[in-house]
C-alpha cells in the first residue's frame, strides 16, 4: 500500500514536471524557457520576495502560536505549512503584478492567464470532489486534501490579479495612441 | 521627477513607449516609469535609451 502511494505520488510529480515545461515552452515569445526580466522588473522582484518572504514568517509564528501555544488546532501540520506557502507566495505575486514585474519581457500574458485559470478550476474541481467525498476534514481538522482548493483559490486570484493589471494597461496602451 | 525631454524626444521620433522599449531591450511599464519620474535608470540603461533617441546623457538625463 505503502509503496502504490509512492509510485503514485512520484507519477504525479513527474507529471506536474513535464506539465509545467510544457507550460514554460508554450508561454513564451522565443521558444526558450528562460524568463527575460529588465532592471527595474528585477528591483520589483526582489521587493516581492522579500514582502512573501516575512508573510511566511509571520504565518509561521502566528501559526506556531495557535497550534502549540493556544491549541487550536484546525488544519493538519502539512496542509498548514502548504497554505502558507501558497499565501506567501500570493504575496510576492501580487506584489510583482501590481508593479508590472510579474510577467517577463518574452511570455505571452494572455497564455499565462488562461493556464492559470485553467490551473485553478483544476484544482477547485478537485476540491470540490474531496468535499463530496467527505475527506476535506479528517477527525475535526483539514485534511491534506485542503491542497488542491487552497492552489485553485490561489491561481484563481492572481489569474483575477493578472487579468485586471492587463485590462488597465490595455487601455493604457489604447490612451496612449 | 518627470523626464520630460525624454518624453519629448521619444515623441519628436514618433515613437510609442512600447516601441522604445522595444529597441531599447526593456518592457513598456519601465519607460513609462521613468519617463513619470517613478524610476531612476542605471547608466546602462540611460546610454541605450540615449542610443535609440539619438541624444546624448546631457540631453536627457542631466538636470
Amino acid at each position: 500500500m505503502r509503496q502504490a502511494y509512492i509510485w503514485g505520488a512520484a507519477a504525479g510529480a513527474a507529471f506536474g514536471v513535464v506539465l509545467l515545461a510544457i507550460i514554460l515552452f508554450v508561454t513564451k515569445n522565443d521558444g526558450s524557457l528562460k524568463c527575460r526580466y529588465d532592471e527595474r522588473q528585477e528591483l520589483f522582484r526582489g521587493r516581492g520576495y522579500k514582502a512573501g518572504f516575512f508573510t511566511f514568517l509571520c504565518y509561521c509564528i502566528l501559526y506556531g502560536i495557535l497550534h502549540d501555544v493556544m491549541e487550536i488546532r484546525v488544519i493538519s501540520a502539512s496542509a498548514a505549512m502548504f497554505a502558507g506557502i501558497c499565501l506567501s507566495v500570493s504575496v510576492y505575486a501580487c506584489y510583482c503584478i501590481r508593479h508590472d514585474a510579474y510577467l517577463a519581457l518574452n511570455e505571452k500574458p494572455v497564455r499565462i492567464m488562461v493556464s492559470f485559470f485553467l490551473v485553478a478550476l483544476m484544482n477547485l474541481g478537485i476540491g470540490v470532489y474531496h468535499l463530496a467525498q467527505g475527506s476535506l476534514v479528517e477527525d475535526g481538522v483539514l485534511s491534506i486534501s485542503v491542497l488542491n482548493p487552497i492552489c485553485g483559490l490561489m491561481m484563481g486570484v492572481l489569474a483575477a490579479a493578472m487579468l485586471f493589471r492587463y485590462r488597465s494597461e490595455r487601455r493604457h496602451l489604447e490612451e496612449d495612441e | 521627477m518627470k523626464n520630460l525631454r525624454m518624453k519629448a524626444a521619444r515623441a519628436a521620433l514618433d515613437l510609442s513607449q512600447q516601441q522604445l522599449a522595444d529597441l531599447v531591450g526593456v518592457s513598456r511599464q519601465t519607460i513609462n516609469a521613468i519617463e513619470k519620474g517613478d524610476y531612476n535608470p542605471t547608466i546602462r540603461l540611460c546610454i541605450a535609451i540615449c542610443r535609440a533617441l539619438n541624444r546624448t546623457l546631457d540631453d536627457l538625463f542631466w538636470e
